[in-house]
């Protein structure tokens, strides 16, 4: 079990290492840099050492000075080194995580739409951000120099033994308890700030909900209640934050007192061997800084351990969504400039589920053509497969069995770019970026700024334009709150426009309209179905009866098709639903009649 | 900082506990450069003249008092000086360990009670404040600020004030010491560090920008990848990834730059003042040097001053730490302070009132205000007990605003409103508020149970009420589907519901209050024509000689009412039966012609 887990381990810092190994002049420069700094580390010390046992006790004070240069030298190296390698590290880390983060953001851009159904936004957007920065953590903090603080540690020792090996050997009578203390104090305050985490969620996660909720628990009078339910959260947050200070500071102190005792350690051994002048003062006051120059990685090992493990858990997840599977490349296959003759699908079925049983199938053999210029609407219950009819024609999904063919051709066999193309798609819900209203219609590189005003003329948009502080400027609000549904849905419609494409796709655009708005927007409509191929999912009649062909559907497949008027006359299905919506939407004669209760 | 004094002063036991414990580490810290002298000076004094006793008495009388006495103690121990001197270290150690231990504990504990305090009171203080204030502020803000601001504050007070004492005490008791033992060598080793602080100083200013401009260019990354992810199904139908990925990478490229102009100072900041207090500790080693070949001082001394300075070098550098601390720490206090100072429009004014009112309504000529334009204008209607009243509009015509303005949720800028004949402000809001049940337009639902989402208004209710309730809201079916029935959990950790669902649970939480009026805000918009009917059926039996006020969009939903009030912007245009007003000319005969033409919900 460990094994597997080192060896996946040791794959997952293969597969970042081309990020570092893109880099080989800053990975080098960092790589020597490092041990220098570790040999800048070790010296000060002995040349103190030198200064007090050698120059000062033989009263040379040429020496003296030489050497006092000398210690100087050696510090300020030491700090030159430090901020180097630091430096270098940074960069080098800070380029890679820059590489990583493009990668994955073009890895997102290629994962198929059903991926987006099943993952919550937020955990993909913790992938491409916070686990990012985790693992950039690991360059910040200097985690990776985990290594090079080993080195510092030998470095550290080789030099007491090199003074005297008694003496050290006595001085790290301590190492043993302080590692054992360590370890002990560092698993129970990791458990603790783990827990620490858990609580600051959850409280997080409270004020979000409540603080956006506040006037449903003002209205019923739960003030008090919700108040009390926070401070129980707060409680635990502070339990768990005082079992982890008191580990942090119990930890600290006693590594601290473990250093002192290293000294009275040296000291009883001088004591016992105070004849042979083993202990002078110069060796003593070396020893007395190689130990703190021992305990300080000593110490920061664990904080740097911690940092790295959740960097591999970052890089774990990080390299799960990087091997999500891509949909399709986006520019293989056919070219296709324009369409010829129309779209079709054939005996087409089509199931959301990866495995899917029978009951999952929610097309079922459909047949269906759209001819050039042709206007198609989609008729039926929620759960007959007209959004899916959609989803497949300008290839969002594949289908199972059957085909979707684009002249005659499979659209698998097409540059998934080149068909997409052809298409655009106004949906229910708009979807509208932080920028300007321009940019916003002007939302990919094929608009530009002349299409975009020109489409925003032509859906009459220009009253709202004139309304707006800052016209075609102004700037577009998070999620576009700074606009009505029925204006945000004129936007799309000009952004659809734009784009002029070869077939329209109508994804239930004007279902969550007031019959004000709907006014305007049924002229752009009528303005963007003119001349054009366009397949149509609505509720509005108003809208169905005007299209070329009416389908409908039910169960995944096709019930009833022809226009309006064939529809209606040859009754079935279409001129029942039509019959039912009269009947449900219009108040009955009871209520004519005048007798309410 | 007068928030912050209130609440520092409910914790000052700690506070004061922690600043004690913290006198006394540093006492312990101070002796052991002064047991380390006295070592040193043992072995050189034993290298020539071995443990002579008259050399370690005069070596005695040096030390300062606490630690002479101490040692002078321990004389009847069998034990030669050194190994005296090194048991004295090892107690010295021990009890460091103690007391700093007890100083970190009790001062940080108490920073985050201070926190924790402060959260609590934010909290209960919001739940205090109206929409106007909530119009004012993002939930993003709110969060921030009881959150990220929180921790500025409880960094300054905790490791700040831990830090700032600790230099302040460490300074107080090192200095004298070192003078004592020698001047010189004293103002020698401190010669480079006023540069050295100066320049700390600035690249600390430095750097502090650098990270707030760094965070800032993070933050835009993370929207800009939220804003794609979200638009996953624009950009895939739009092509539009390379555009998207140019317009990442430009932000990408702006973190980038960022971080290594942090990482620059970062790296170099604390380096660079060492490197200036460096030449301090080289002078100190040489001139020190000097003195001991000329008899002026002990080797014991030297050392114990370069001690004395390792001591000092983290209190110093520190600093730097601690004034960005401070500086971070009061301006995140200032934010704070914001919010608490914010009072709500309405303060309660209590009055007696009788328990048993009719529940009516008399709405003379209210207007509400927004910024520069009114919602409500001169409206005027009444509404007797028992009756049902149907509200229709289009969108922004005001009929949210009627019943936030009933509830006392936004303020009237004119007019009077009374239930049961006493005019609303006479009421406390609580009291005014629990004659009402509202579904809002848009449902909220807690992450919670549905049990307790539907008893949300009355968390006492048994579950038997919950399930009739739930059960009048024709969520029954709904239930059985679930895997836990009522149990379930929703929200973010749970099952996710459809519009439907949501609106039917949030009208099953204001039919458990059993109000005596009950406010229906378009809550029927996302039930399909059926479950309407089911629930509307309901309504009449159940509420029957009660009083109702229904928003609607849907004709169907307010068929059945006595009385119709038509809104537009913000004005009643037409009033009457449903009868009357089909029979006349507007818009509520116009929307019936359209609902009856239009398709507006295909459900076989």
């Amino acid at each position: 079990m460990k094994a597997q887990s080192m060896r996946g381990d040791w794959q997952m810092v293969q597969r970042l290492w081309r990020y570092l190994g893109a880099q080989p002049g800053r990975f080098a420069a960092a790589l020597c840099l490092y041990p220098l700094n570790s040999l800048c580390v070790i010296l000060p010390p002995y040349l103190i050492k030198t200064i007090f046992d050698e120059a000062i006790a033989q009263h040379d004070r040429h020496r003296l000075v030489v050497l006092s240069i000398a210690y100087l030298v050696v510090l300020v190296l030491e700090y030159v080194t430090g901020f180097a390698s630091e430096y270098s590290l940074s960069v080098l880390g800070q380029r890679a995580m820059f590489a990583l983060r493009r990668d994955i953001f073009a890895h997102v851009q290629r994962l198929p739409i059903g991926f987006f159904d099943r993952q919550p936004l937020g955990r993909t957007l913790t992938r491409m951000t916070t686990d990012v920065e985790a693992l950039a953590e690991v360059f910040s903090t200097g985690a990776i120099t985990i290594l090079s603080d080993l080195l510092t540690i030998v470095g550290v020792v080789a030099m007491m033994l090199r003074i005297d090996v008694h003496l050290t050997a006595f001085a790290f009578l301590v190492v043993p308890p302080l590692v054992l203390v360590a370890a002990f104090f560092q698993r129970y305050a990791r458990q603790a700030f783990g827990s620490i985490r858990k609580h600051i969620a959850r409280i997080n996660a409270f004020l979000a909900e409540y603080l956006s909720a506040m006037a449903v628990v003002q209205i019923f009078g739960q003030q008090r209640r919700t108040a009390d339910q926070f401070e129980g959260l707060n409680d635990d947050f502070r339990r768990a934050n005082q079992q982890a200070i008191f580990f942090d500071a119990a930890l600290y102190a006693i590594v601290e007192a473990i250093g002192t005792c290293a000294i009275a350690a040296l000291l009883a051994y001088g004591a016992f061997h105070l004849e042979g002048g083993a202990l002078r003062a110069g060796v003593m006051v070396a020893f007395i800084q190689y130990i703190r120059r021992f305990f300080v990685p000593v110490r920061d090992l664990s904080t740097k351990y911690t940092v790295l493990q959740s960097a591999f858990a970052a890089a774990e997840r990080i390299l799960g969504l990087l091997d999500e599977k891509p949909f399709a490349p986006l520019n293989q296959g056919f070219r296709l400039a324009a369409m010829q003759q129309g779209l079709e699908l054939r005996d087409v079925h089509f199931a959301y589920a990866a495995e899917p049983t029978e009951a999952d199938f929610i097309l079922k053999g459909l047949n269906l053509t759209l001819h050039r210029g042709e206007r198609l609407a989609l008729v039926g219950a929620t759960g007959s497969g007209k959004t899916t009819v959609l989803k497949l024609l300008n290839r969002f999904y594949d289908p199972q069995r059957g085909a979707v063919l684009i002249d005659g051709v499979d659209a698998r066999e097409v540059r998934l770019h080149d068909l997409r193309r052809l298409f655009a798609v106004v949906q229910q819900d708009v979807q509208l970026f932080s920028g300007t209203v321009l940019e916003n219609v002007a939302f990919c590189e094929r608009i530009d700024v002349t299409a975009a005003r020109r489409a925003l003329r032509d859906v009459g948009a220009e009253a709202m334009l004139a309304r707006l502080p800052r016209g075609e400027d102004t700037h577009v609000f998070e999620q576009g709150s700074n606009f009505s549904a029925g204006e945000r849905q004129l936007l799309a419609l000009a952004r659809a426009l734009a784009l002029d494409p070869e077939v329209l796709v109508l994804d239930e655009a004007t279902s969550n309209i007031d019959s004000d708005t709907e006014q305007r927007i049924q002229a752009a409509l009528d303005l963007l179905l003119r001349d054009r191929t366009a397949v149509v999912v609505a509720h509005r009649l108003s809208t169905i009866e005007k299209m070329d062909r009416i389908v409908v559907m039910d169960g995944g497949r096709i019930l009833q098709q022809g226009s309006h008027a064939e529809l209606m006359q040859r009754g079935g299905a279409y001129r029942d639903l039509v019959e039912v919506q009269h009947t449900a939407a219009s108040p009955p004669p009871t209520a004519r009649s005048g007798s309410p209760k | 900082m007068r928030l912050l004094l209130t609440h520092v002063r409910r914790r000052l036991p700690r506070f004061g506990w922690g600043i004690f414990m913290l006198l006394l580490t540093n006492l312990t810290s101070m002796a052991i450069p002064q047991l380390i002298r006295m070592a040193v000076d043992l072995f050189h004094n034993a290298e020539r003249d071995p443990d002579s006793p008259a050399a370690t008495a005069r070596l005695l009388a040096r030390l300062p008092w606490p630690l002479r006495a101490s040692l002078e103690a321990m004389a009847s121990l069998p034990l030669s000086p050194l190994l005296r001197v090194a048991l004295a270290l090892c107690i010295v150690a021990l009890l460091g360990m103690l007391f700093r231990t007890a100083s970190r504990v009790h001062l940080l504990f108490a920073a985050r009670d201070v926190e924790v305090d402060i959260r609590c009171s934010m909290y209960r203080h919001l739940t205090d404040l109206d929409p106007h204030f909530y119009a004012q502020h993002t939930t993003g803000d709110l969060l921030s600020r009881a959150t990220n601001d929180l921790t500025q504050v409880r960094l300054m007070l905790g490791p700040g004030l831990l830090n700032l004492f600790n230099t302040v005490v460490a300074y107080a008791m090192a200095l004298p010491l070192m003078v004592w033992m020698s001047p010189k060598l004293t103002l020698v080793a401190f010669a480079t560090y006023p540069p050295a602080l100066a320049l700390m100083r600035h690249l600390g200013k430095r750097l502090y920008v650098a990270n707030r401009t760094q965070q800032q260019a993070l933050g835009q990354l993370t929207a800009q990848a939220q804003e794609n992810l979200r638009g996953a199904f624009l950009v895939r139908a739009f092509a539009a990834e390379s555009s998207q990925e140019k317009r990442f990478s430009a932000v990408n490229a702006r973190y980038l730059n960022d971080s290594l102009v942090q990482a620059w100072i970062r790296s170099g900041m604390f380096r660079l003042s060492m490197s200036l207090a460096a030449f301090g500790t080289m002078a100190t080693v040489l001139w020190g040097g000097m003195d001991v070949m000329e008899g002026r001082l002990s080797l014991g001394d030297v050392v114990a001053i370069i001690e004395y300075m390792a001591l000092l070098s983290w209190p110093t550098f520190a600093l730097g730490w601690v004034m960005s601390l401070w500086q971070r720490g009061t301006a995140s206090l200032a934010r704070i302070e914001e919010i608490l100072a914010s009072q709500p429009l309405a303060a309660p004014p209590p009055l007696a009132l009788p328990e048993a009112l009719p529940a009516s309504l008399s709405v003379v000529g209210l207007s509400v205000r927004y910024a520069d334009s009114f919602a409500l204008q001169g409206v005027s209607f009444e509404v007797p007990e028992g009756t049902t009243v149907g509200i229709v509009g289009a969108i922004g015509s005001g009929k949210t605003t009627l019943f936030m303005a009933l509830l006392r949720m936004v303020e009237r800028s004119a007019g009077q409103i009374a239930y049961g004949g006493m005019a609303i402000d006479d009421f406390g809001l609580q009291p005014l508020r629990r004659r009402f049940g509202l579904v809002p337009q848009n449902p909220t639902l807690f992450s919670d149970t549905i049990a307790n989402n539907i008893a949300f208004g009355a968390p006492e209710s048994s579950p038997e009420a919950i399930a009739a309730a739930a059960a009048a809201a024709a969520l029954e079916d709904d239930l059985r589907v679930l895997p836990q029935g009522l149990q379930t959990q929703v929200g973010e950790r749970g099952v996710a519901l459809s519009g439907g669902q949501k609106q039917r649970c949030a009208i099953a939480r204001a039919l458990l209050l059993d109000p005596p009026i009950l406010l229906l805000d378009d809550a029927l918009s996302a039930v399909d024509v059926a479950t309407e009917a089911r629930i509307l059926t309901y309504l009449q039996q159940r509420r029957a000689g009660r009083t109702t006020l229904i928003v609607a969009h849907r004709l169907s939903a307010v068929q059945h009412a006595n009385q119709i009030l038509v809104f537009e912007q913000g004005r009643i245009v037409q009033r009457g039966s449903p009868a009357e007003l089909l029979a006349a000319e507007g818009f509520y005969a116009t929307l019936a012609a359209q609902q009856q033409s239009t398709a507006a919900e295909v459900s076989p």
